[in-house]
């Protein structure tokens, strides 16, 4: 090494996502079209969520779904049966979405028309958690069966995250799962995180998650 | 990460010179594991400028700052709570990030 440099770089290998994410977000907005970015686990139940979510709000809002889990067993054929549009992302097998794959899904999807696109993000608590995919709201949904510590396991998720919902509470008896553990961990995250108890088989609070949503969705795009 | 690399360098590299290291800073709160990093960077280099050059990391421990009482701390260590004031609102000082500090090049 006699002659050798330095180039001082100094930046954030996120910086590139960081900036798609932001014009698509400002695109998304001057478009009024509301996306919410929805993360979990494999199995916490996103697919049934989706569909509840669905019926309760496909009559008073325009909805569009992007599904890039490649565990998903939502197929356009489903979706469109609740007259909603939908499409499926190929994400070659990464394991989640960033904002320039989430921008070409949205000019696929084609969005001007919409009110609500819900992008249903790779089943993972960890890479989603890390690249902002441009979504005016970020979602997880953990279950039950997970348990309750996920919180301190996956603190990234639960920061970036503005709705936290808990699924599958019909089978509570049967699990250790403290509901109040978890939402004070979850707090301690996030305090600003919204929590909404479900379960998406049996319906129960369902209603207070998708007035919640419809809310949300009403106050961006007016 | 190669990519932010390689925009980085546009018009720096003179044509004499070759890419040795690559100083990557990681955050200990993104969750990425140096270890595997390298071993990515192993597979991903191959047919770039960055064939010859190897991946340094630098550990960047996970601070955070109390947004009641001012405190920075460590934050894993005290479990994202102030241990000052027990406070949980927080704000990120360092730690949050992968951020590529420098490259050297040589002749």
């Amino acid at each position: 090494m006699e002659n050798y440099r330095i180039i001082e770089v100094k930046q954030s290998i996120f910086d590139d996502n960081d900036k798609d994410a932001n014009l698509l977000r400002e695109k998304m907005k001057e478009e009024k079209t509301f996306l919410m970015n929805l993360m979990s686990s494999p199995g916490a139940g996103k697919t049934t969520t989706l569909k509840g979510t669905l019926n309760a709000l496909k009559d008073d809002l325009k909805i569009g779904v992007m599904e890039a889990d490649i565990d998903s067993d939502v197929d356009a054929a489903t979706i469109s049966e609740l007259g909603v549009k939908t499409i499926q992302l190929h994400t070659g097998g990464m394991c989640h979405l960033d904002a320039d794959m989430t921008r070409q899904g949205v000019t696929n999807l084609g969005t001007e028309d919409l009110d609500l696109v819900i992008l249903e993000n790779v089943g993972n608590l960890v890479c989603p958690a890390e690249f902002d995919t441009g979504a005016a709201m970020n979602a997880m949904i953990l279950s039950v069966p997970e348990g309750h510590d996920k919180p301190l396991k996956y603190p990234l998720v639960f920061q970036v995250c503005d709705v936290l919902i808990i699924n599958k509470i019909d089978v509570l008896p049967y699990f250790d799962f403290d509901m109040d553990k978890v939402k004070e961990y979850a707090l301690m995250r996030n305090p600003n995180l919204k929590i909404f108890p479900i379960s998406a088989k049996t319906g129960e609070g369902m209603e207070a998650w998708t007035s919640y949503l419809k809310e949300r969705v009403e106050s961006y795009i007016k | 990460m190669l990519k932010t690399a390689k925009s980085a360098l546009e018009g720096q590299l003179k044509p004499n010179e070759k890419v040795s290291r690559l100083v990557l800073e990681v955050g200990e709160l993104t969750g990425a594991v140096p270890a595997y990093l390298k071993t990515a960077y192993e597979s991903l280099k191959v047919d770039t400028i960055f064939e010859n050059c190897e991946l340094e990391t630098i550990f960047m421990p996970g601070t955070v700052r109390c947004k009641s009482c001012g405190e920075e701390f460590a934050a894993r260590e005290h479990n994202f709570t102030c241990p000052g004031c027990a406070g949980i609102d927080l704000s990120f000082v360092s730690g949050k990030d992968l951020v590529i500090k420098e490259i050297i090049v040589e002749e």
